[in-house]
């Protein structure tokens, strides 16, 4: 066996990592899409105190933050066989792909959900009641005069969400999806050169992560976003922190 | 196949001794994390010249690569060369006998460390350029300034990302497990290899962390008040 390892290995292997890049990207593009939409549905009913469902939404959420992403993934690929049963769909015939988008979704939903309800709430409540007296009616309310507002307030939470979701997706290859790190692992599993496999899909991500950084970047500069009064906003690179604490 | 509650509650109680190694890897990277990520901050928050560059460029490098993968080289590299590496140095130990909670840290604190240095270096931002001035004019030494007047300011701003990077420090060592680091992850998964009841050890395994995180939340928001309480005070 030769030296253990080799750099120019990193650049060989590159083309081949990279082209599993689609499988990452599709599945950071649909999680993205679900968590919109059933995180603007949650948040919604938690705003609007819908009963009943306002409580599972509240648990729901809690459970997604407070467990691992690993951990719910496996849920979801054990569990849905459960209820797919009782439906009479074979499991076997589900693409794995499948059980992502409904991990990485719900994933999303949560925490964008919490990101929507604090950008919505941050809209200050003499708009809508503008609106309200102006005649207009609950859903002109929401679609032209809060949303346009809460857009902007959330989009550099939901920058970091994303560019998190990215990272996030290189869990997939554990139920046996070949995305980026599976890949890697794959052939780094065929040539015994594993480590420098792994640092190919390094530096995708990195690229990747530095590209989706700059684009939102850009998108919040093109809504001009900098010249209106925010709110604190604090980057984490996991969680984003909606809110911080004033110091006197 | 039939969904067994009651081995939901066994693996449970199998599972729940992982606990105290869990909180420990989160503790020690936290704690390692947050140094570093203070030096880091600070390195950038006075622009050193030089150093503040490199750190920038390290951290945006840093921020871009997943967990697992950090996990999986390092991972590789030790399995591979520190039996070369400990004869050559002259150590007598193997790689067997290393705990492997070791590799979660290093891996954590690693993660730790690019979170924190945003946070705090967020939370830097939050003190007025006021306070430096009067920190000057009572002669207080650059050394004095940080200890005394940016960090004991900063710590409350920068509280909830501490919490939030504490908890996701303790969902990352289920990540770590992948790489063999034995905790409440691969515990359950071994609790349910031998009857194929993955679903309900996930169950258990799941219910521990929302658990634990339940907790730390909680605890976050006594001593938020707590803090607030003090300011407010002073």
């Amino acid at each position: 066996m030769n030296s253990f390892f080799q750099p120019h290995l990193i650049w060989q292997y590159f083309p081949d990592v990279l082209s599993a890049l689609p499988v990452t990207l599709l599945l950071t593009l649909v999680s993205t899409i679900i968590g919109v939409i059933v995180g603007a549905g949650i948040a919604y009913v938690r705003m609007e105190n819908t009963p009943f469902l306002k409580q599972i939404a509240a648990v729901f959420t809690s459970f997604i933050r407070g467990t691992p992403i690993l951990i719910q993934m496996f849920l979801v690929y054990y569990g849905l066989p459960f209820f797919l049963g009782y439906v009479g769909i074979d499991a076997d015939d589900v693409n794995a792909l499948v059980y992502l988008f409904i991990t990485y979704g719900l994933n999303m939903a949560a925490f964008l959900s919490e990101i929507i309800r604090a950008a919505l709430e941050s809209v200050p409540a003499t708009q809508r009641e503008a609106a309200l007296t102006s005649g207009y009616t609950k859903r002109q309310m929401y679609f032209k005069i809060i949303f346009p507002q809460a857009v902007i307030i959330a989009m550099p939470s939901f920058a970091t969400m994303v560019i998190s979701l990215l990272q996030d997706t290189s869990l997939a290859f554990t139920i046996g999806v070949i995305d980026v790190v599976g890949k890697a692992k794959a052939l780094g599993t065929a040539t015994f050169h594993t480590v420098e496999a792994y640092i190919s899909a390094m530096i995708i991500f990195i690229i990747l992560s530095f590209i989706l950084e700059r684009l939102f970047r850009w998108i919040e500069k093109r809504s001009n976003y900098s010249s209106r009064q925010m709110p604190i906003v604090a980057t984490n690179p996991v969680i984003p922190v909606i809110e911080t604490p004033k110091t006197s | 196949m039939n969904f067994d509650i009651g081995f939901i509650f066994q693996v449970m109680g199998q599972i729940i001794r992982y606990v105290p190694i869990t909180i420990y890897m989160a503790v020690v990277s936290l704690i390692i994390g947050g140094m570093l990520g203070l030096v880091v901050a600070l390195v950038r928050y006075y622009k050193v010249p030089g150093l503040s560059q490199l750190f920038s460029i390290v951290i945006t490098i840093l921020k871009g690569v997943p967990l697992i993968l950090v996990f999986l080289v390092i991972f590789l590299i030790t399995s591979q060369n520190f039996n070369h590496f400990a004869k050559a140095v002259g150590w007598h130990i193997r790689y067997g006998d290393l705990p492997m909670s070791v590799l979660a840290i290093i891996g954590l604190s690693l993660m730790a460390t690019v979170g924190l240095s945003e946070a705090f270096r967020g939370a830097f931002e939050s003190v007025k350029q006021v306070q430096f001035d009067a920190a000057r004019s009572l002669g207080m030494t650059q050394l004095q300034t940080i200890r005394r007047v940016l960090i004991p300011q900063t710590m409350p701003v920068a509280l909830p990302m501490i919490i939030n990077m504490f908890i996701n420090l303790i969902k990352g060592t289920a990540i770590a497990s992948l790489v063999s680091v034995v905790e409440i992850f691969s515990a359950a998964t071994q609790a349910a290899s031998s009857n194929y009841k993955y679903f309900e050890a996930y169950i258990a395994a799941a219910l521990i962390y929302w658990m634990m995180t339940i907790v730390i939340e909680r605890g976050a928001v006594f001593l938020e008040v707590r803090m607030d309480k003090k300011i407010k005070r002073s």
